[in-house]
């Protein structure tokens, strides 16, 4: 129970101060549309930065948990899902909304987010400690294949095309080499002055997220439109309390899905919350019911998008493999703070580490009360117009980027990859296995070059990558994800042949 | 050209420019990168036959088209952030880009109300990031002509 042991770190004044605003600040950006998850905390990483590393992952998590949540308030208020893990709950809130049951859509966003994010963050608890321990196993080569796997993963399961996703993680793990490299501290790919200290990671975090989205905005802003304003009609908490618990069905599919979900790599909250919603609507009695209204919709795909959350930090923090893109932006945060994933982290940073799963724990329940609290005003934070917000985001990832290392070149750097990732997604690439490419790059290659030493020095390189256990294993969940997503493709494009 | 071709050619192309810059470095620290640019290499490849083969299907989500009139004026306004920001100060600049872009890209034309009001919203936005940045973090900006 050495999570207990912590668990008083959480409420010392700066921490909890920092855990209530993380929360109040995750709603807010979360309830706005067009600020997705990923961005946010992509966002504040440069806040974080002169923080100590508790206070600075306790914000990052706070705001992780609060932003899917929060993203709950514009799907069901303006139709328009908040981030991409909310995409179910537009389907029968918003409908709930039109029908002036708003308040009480809301009510049970919150309820059911905090459910199931207890659950999740449950599984975090007692799952991590027990595959970090397994990670003490792993050598150069099982690490580069983990390296490798979690490109794969996010590339293969988290992108519209399986083609393009790989591509983009090689392209990521690419250009995570301009600069120096560390172990030969040979100089690569410096074709311009601005590239000579290599990509920063936070540089291509804000810029990857944070650019594309603006000049989304861009494109549709001149266009206005005003959200509709719903009149919050007054609604007891404690009977929408009620009424949420008593719908013991919806839960359990949502958190389950949530937390199977989450656990796999790359997967994301989106899949949590159609999947969830999808059975739930199945195997109820009332299934005509759903997309007009159905509280049921709204419960399942809220818990199983908050239930999603802890889990896909269970890979991240053993094996540096993340359950989402938003959990490959908290890998950025771990390792600038120099925390790496895997056993370390709960024995040299247990005091960390723990802090920091335990401020989870508290941050649902702050995401309960403060959402509770804040859904009669919600409505007017959707109203935000995008011409704002664009200006807003640019100057904050300006400012965030250029603060990390008092650098232009990063700045440059953020722009640029920024822009071309834009013009990159309208041909169907995704930034997310593009981020972990970086990230996950220098570990690869490190562990690639140590186990060509090892390899070299002993029976050879080829039996040093392909043999073992754990390393077979590895290469197999690399092949399995592959060619799953290669069969789901192909399946997605006969259903559609056929449609037509 | 079928923009189904437009994007598997531009990858082939992007793919091969880095084989041949990871291929000519000399001495060791280029295995890894050549590697990974041979993989992409291959990617292209397959997405070229793949957009060769029956149907000319299209792989992956489309978005569709670029707006290039609204998107031009605010990556002409990046461009301009970056050179202005080292000569009229790091926050001066910060606050001219987002009054331009906010009235660039409000629906209507700018009255002067809204550009007073655009002003305001601008002015406690910067000024907020320079008490966040400067006074708590002591980052240090670039100073230029003003601040």
């Amino acid at each position: 129970m050495e999570f207990l042991e912590y668990f008083p770190n959480v409420f010392e004044p700066w921490n909890f101060l920092i855990l209530c605003g993380g929360t109040i600040g995750g709603l807010i950006l979360g309830a706005t549309p067009g600020l997705s998850p990923t961005m946010a905390v992509a966002l504040l990483i440069p806040f974080t930065f002169r923080m100590d590393p508790t206070a600075s992952l306790i914000l990052l998590g706070a705001v992780y948990t609060a932003t899917v949540a929060g993203g709950a308030v514009s799907a069901i208020l303006v139709n328009i899902p908040g981030a991409p893990a909310n995409i179910a709950t537009v389907m029968d809130g918003h409908p709930m909304a039109n029908q002036g049951r708003a308040t009480e859509a809301l009510h049970y966003c919150f309820i059911s987010s905090f459910v199931g994010g207890v659950l999740g963050v449950l599984l975090l608890i007692f799952f991590t400690p027990v595959l970090a321990e397994f990670a003490l196993n792993f050598g150069p080569a099982e690490l580069f294949w983990v390296a490798i796997l979690g490109v794969t993963v996010i590339g293969s399961l988290g992108s519209g095309s399986v083609v393009k996703g790989l591509f983009a993680g090689a392209f990521g793990l690419w250009i995570s080499m301009i600069g120096y490299s560390p172990v030969l501290g040979v100089e690569r790919f410096v074709f311009s002055e601005h590239l000579g200290g290599g990509i920063n990671i936070i540089a291509a975090l804000i810029g990857l997220f944070a650019i594309p989205q603006v000049l989304g905005m861009m494109e549709t802003a001149k266009r206005g439109g005003k959200a509709e304003m719903f009149d919050m009609e007054n609604h007891s908490v404690l009977a929408s309390i009620k009424y949420n618990l008593s719908r013991v069905k919806a839960l359990v599919i949502g958190s389950v899905t949530g937390i199977i979900v989450g656990i796999i790599p790359g997967a994301g909250g989106q899949i949590a919350g159609l999947i969830a919603y999808d059975q739930t609507k199945k195997l109820s009695r009332n299934s005509d019911e759903f997309g007009k209204g159905q509280p049921d919709g709204v419960i399942a795909a809220e818990s199983a998008n908050n239930s999603m959350v802890g889990p896909s930090l269970v890979p991240l923090l053993t094996l540096s493999v993340p359950g989402s893109p938003t959990a490959a932006v908290l890998l950025g945060g771990l390792l600038i703070n120099g925390l790496f994933p895997g056993p370390d982290l709960f024995t040299i940073h247990a005091e960390v580490t723990w802090t920091f799963i335990d401020s989870l724990l508290v941050a649902q329940l702050l995401m309960l009360l403060f959402g509770l609290y804040i859904s009669r005003y919600s409505r007017f934070v959707t109203r935000i117009p995008k011409f704002y917000m664009a200006a807003a985001v640019t100057i904050l990832a300006v400012v965030g980027t250029y603060s990390v290392q008092n650098s232009l070149s990063d700045v440059i750097v953020m722009l640029t990859l920024g822009t071309a990732m834009y013009f990159a997604t309208k041909v169907g690439f995704s930034p997310a296995p593009v981020v972990l490419g970086i990230i996950l790059g220098p570990i690869a290659e490190d562990n690639f070059l140590q186990g060509m030493l090892i390899g070299e020095s002993m029976d050879g390189v080829g039996p040093y990558f392909f043999t073992g256990t754990i390393n077979m294993a590895l290469i197999a969940f690399c092949v399995v994800s592959v060619g799953y997503s290669i069969y789901s493709e192909l399946r997605s494009a006969a259903r559609a042949r056929a449609g037509k | 050209m079928n923009t189904n071709l437009t994007t598997p050619i531009a990858v082939l192309a992007v793919s091969a420019a880095m084989y041949a810059a990871s291929a000519s470095g000399d001495g060791g620290g280029f295995e890894f990168p050549t590697l990974i640019a041979l993989i992409m290499c291959a990617l292209g490849a397959g997405m070229l036959i793949h957009a060769l083969g029956p149907g000319r299907r299209s792989s992956g989500k489309r978005s569709g088209s670029v707006p290039w009139g609204s998107i031009l004026p605010g990556l002409a306004l990046f461009v301009a952030y970056l050179f202005l920001m080292g000569w009229l100060g790091f926050f001066v600049t910060s606050f001219l880009v987002f009054v331009v872009i906010a009235l660039l890209y409000a629906p209507g034309s700018p009255t002067a109300p809204a550009i007073a009001r655009t002003a305001g919203v601008a002015g406690v936005f910067t000024a907020t990031l320079y008490g966040v940045f400067v006074l708590l973090l002591q980052v240090q900006f670039p100073q230029g002509l003003l601040f």
